[in-house]
């Protein structure tokens, strides 16, 4: 069943676009990740969903329900504030009963929720604390007891892992994702960490400038971006702006017609080797010939800046080998790891 | 040694300075203390030749002090009911929306502050006067409130803006009403700024002198007034002794408000 079904949404801001016709669409218990960088209009539609911006056209259904013109209150999504916005005159126990209270839901009952889902959340023992007293992560977990605590049709998350420091970050990942998959609740989770979209969501939507450019599932996205934004905002890559005579030397197909191309290149997937190594290719894979002209010590790898003689650019790979300035290179990357634009 | 005699010049710096702070922020109470006591106090001397209880006793005798004085404790109170029931409300709006005529409306509130108070209030007293607002509590109530909301509008105001909206939305998001929203959320956050703005209301009404003046004279008498009086007539004894029983009021609001606001609030904001 689809649970949110927003149907041609616009909304300027004076000149700017920051919803461009914009239509997604999420199933029960299905987690969607919109990503895109600032200013690109993905909090713009989370805060449309809940209600809180007043759109210039288009449909919002929720379970089938048109709530396009409903005030926040009467919509039943639940939203995760990126800054928490939990109430810091109340017990974390008055933050997460607060939706229940509004409910009229009576005393025994509130109780009991409140204390599963903080049990669930693994934070029961601070049920008598306030907000200030509590570490980052804590508050995290809070808002997120108080928002689904009501069980609500939907979840709206607005970069609930942003606040936090890298390492807990990486970590809280999995649970997020496995809790929520426990919950079975539909989520619609805006972020701008593409890395967290692709290990988190069921399917991602790339969004720029108001406009959602694809949709796909995580390994469509990163595989088979449609555009030069998708296939550069996705991994980790380095964009080449190359000449069609250069780029047919190297064997790939070429557009007609293009005066200047983009190389996209997964610097994430290529691979460094000495100019003299044998490599095993097929024909759609791309080497490369180069020159370390820069190195960056990072521990586990080194980070080269290579001079790619072909290109006539300069690409950043990661290699465990160890490799002198000046040295001479060769740079594997696969059928798939590139991606070549008009 | 210079190192030394360096210190000593800071220390004395110190000692003068502490002193005069001192004389700035008690001097004057000091001074007030004294004469109330002063049965004969010629300059030079630095203390009363003769001290005696009898401007005290005076005081308390004829209950015209202790009059006026619960009188000043009425009004104040009264005009702090008003000002913040009529400036909660609307410090919100100023606070939350896009009001059309939002400086128009902000000057007006500022009108009674804005001229010389003298002129104001005697015309205020001319216009009370044909609604028969003159030499009536109600009279100096409604003036005090019209021109002591500016004050609780504007540090109201400035706390329902210092709420993140966010928290509001917070509330909202789960199915809280606006009414809701604001009694549970904003009102109880903002309740700091409210107290900060009902003590200068308060402070500001126990010593106001121009509209009590104009507008409640000759038939009742405020406190300020009657000291007006007493120190005109240079009876300093009585004004001194009326001084520190006006402070009496103002110092116990303030010591159990801020007892109030330092044990319920002040460790919840802060986060």
């Amino acid at each position: 069943m689809v649970v949110l079904k927003t149907e041609g949404l616009k909304k300027y801001y004076g000149d700017v676009k920051a919803l461009d016709d914009v239509s997604v669409e999420i199933e029960e218990g299905e987690l969607l990740a919109v990503i895109g960088p600032s200013g690109s209009g993905k909090t713009t539609l989370l805060r449309s969903v809940a209600g809180f911006v007043q759109l210039d056209g288009g449909k919002i259904y929720i379970r089938g329900r048109d709530v396009t013109d409903l005030p926040p209150e009467k919509r039943n999504v639940a939203m995760f504030f990126q800054n928490y916005a939990l109430w810091p005159h109340m017990t974390v126990f008055e933050n997460v009963a607060y939706g229940l209270k509004v409910r009229k839901l009576s005393k025994e009952k509130i109780r009991e929720k409140v204390e599963w889902v903080l049990n669930f959340l693994d934070i029961g023992h601070l049920a008598n604390r306030k907000p200030s007293q509590l570490s980052g992560g804590q508050q995290q977990r809070v808002a997120l007891a108080r928002a689904i605590v009501v069980e609500p049709d939907l979840l709206l998350l607005d970069e609930p892992l942003s606040n936090l420091d890298a390492k807990i970050r990486m970590r809280i990942r999995f649970e997020l994702r496995s809790m929520l998959k426990k919950l079975n609740i539909a989520t619609l989770y805006v972020t701008h960490d593409q890395e967290e979209a692709l290990s988190i969501a069921d399917r991602i939507a790339v969004m720029s400038n108001g406009k959602i450019l694809q949709v796909g599932e995580p390994r469509e996205i990163y595989r088979k971006p449609v555009n030069l934004f998708v296939a550069d905002f996705v991994g980790v890559n380095c964009v080449v702006r190359a000449r069609p005579e250069a780029v047919r030397k190297l064997g790939i197909a070429v557009p007609e017609g293009a005066e200047e191309l983009s190389l996209v290149i997964r610097a994430e997937e290529a691979v460094l080797s000495r100019y003299n190594a044998s490599i095993e290719k097929t024909p759609h894979d791309l080497l490369l010939n180069g020159v370390i002209v820069g190195r960056l010590y990072l521990g586990a790898k080194t980070r080269y800046e290579v001079k790619l003689q072909e290109l006539d650019d300069n690409i950043f790979i990661n290699s465990e080998e160890d490799f002198q300035l000046n040295e001479p290179v060769q740079v594997l990357v696969k059928e798939g790891s590139y991606f070549l634009y008009a | 040694m210079s190192v030394r005699r360096f210190s000593i010049l800071k220390l004395t710096l110190k000692v003068v300075l502490v002193f005069i702070i001192l004389m700035l922020v008690v001097g004057p109470f000091v001074g007030i203390a004294i004469w109330s006591f002063a049965r004969v106090w010629y300059w030079p001397s630095p203390i009363p030749q003769e001290l005696t209880l009898r401007y005290w006793s005076e005081v308390f005798r004829q209950g015209r002090v202790l009059d006026s004085l619960i009188l000043s404790l009425k009004i104040a109170l009264l005009t702090v009911g008003f000002s913040i029931a009529i400036a909660i409300p609307a410090a919100y709006a100023f606070a939350r929306y896009r009001l059309p005529a939002e400086r128009i409306l902000l000057f007006l509130f500022l009108m009674p502050q804005a001229f010389p108070q003298l002129p104001v209030f005697i015309n205020l007293a001319r216009i009370f006067g044909k609604m028969g607002l003159r030499g009536n509590m109600w009279g100096i109530v409604m003036a005090h409130t019209m021109a002591s909301l500016v004050f609780s509008l504007w540090i109201i105001t400035a706390t329902f803006k210092s709420i993140p909206l966010e928290l509001e939305q917070a509330a909202q998001n789960l199915g809280a009403s606006r009414w809701r929203v604001f009694w549970t959320i904003t009102f109880p956050l903002g309740i700091p700024g409210v107290i900060a703005g009902a003590i200068h209301v308060f402070l500001w009404s126990m010593g106001e002198f121009n509209a009590a003046f104009f507008i409640g004279a000759p038939f009742i008498q405020t406190a300020p007034v009657l000291m007006y009086t007493a120190s005109a007539g240079y009876n300093m004894q009585i004004a001194s002794v009326i001084a520190i029983v006006l402070m009496i009021p103002s110092l116990l609001f303030m010591f159990v408000i801020e007892r109030f606001l330092k044990a319920e609030y002040i460790a919840g904001i802060g986060g």
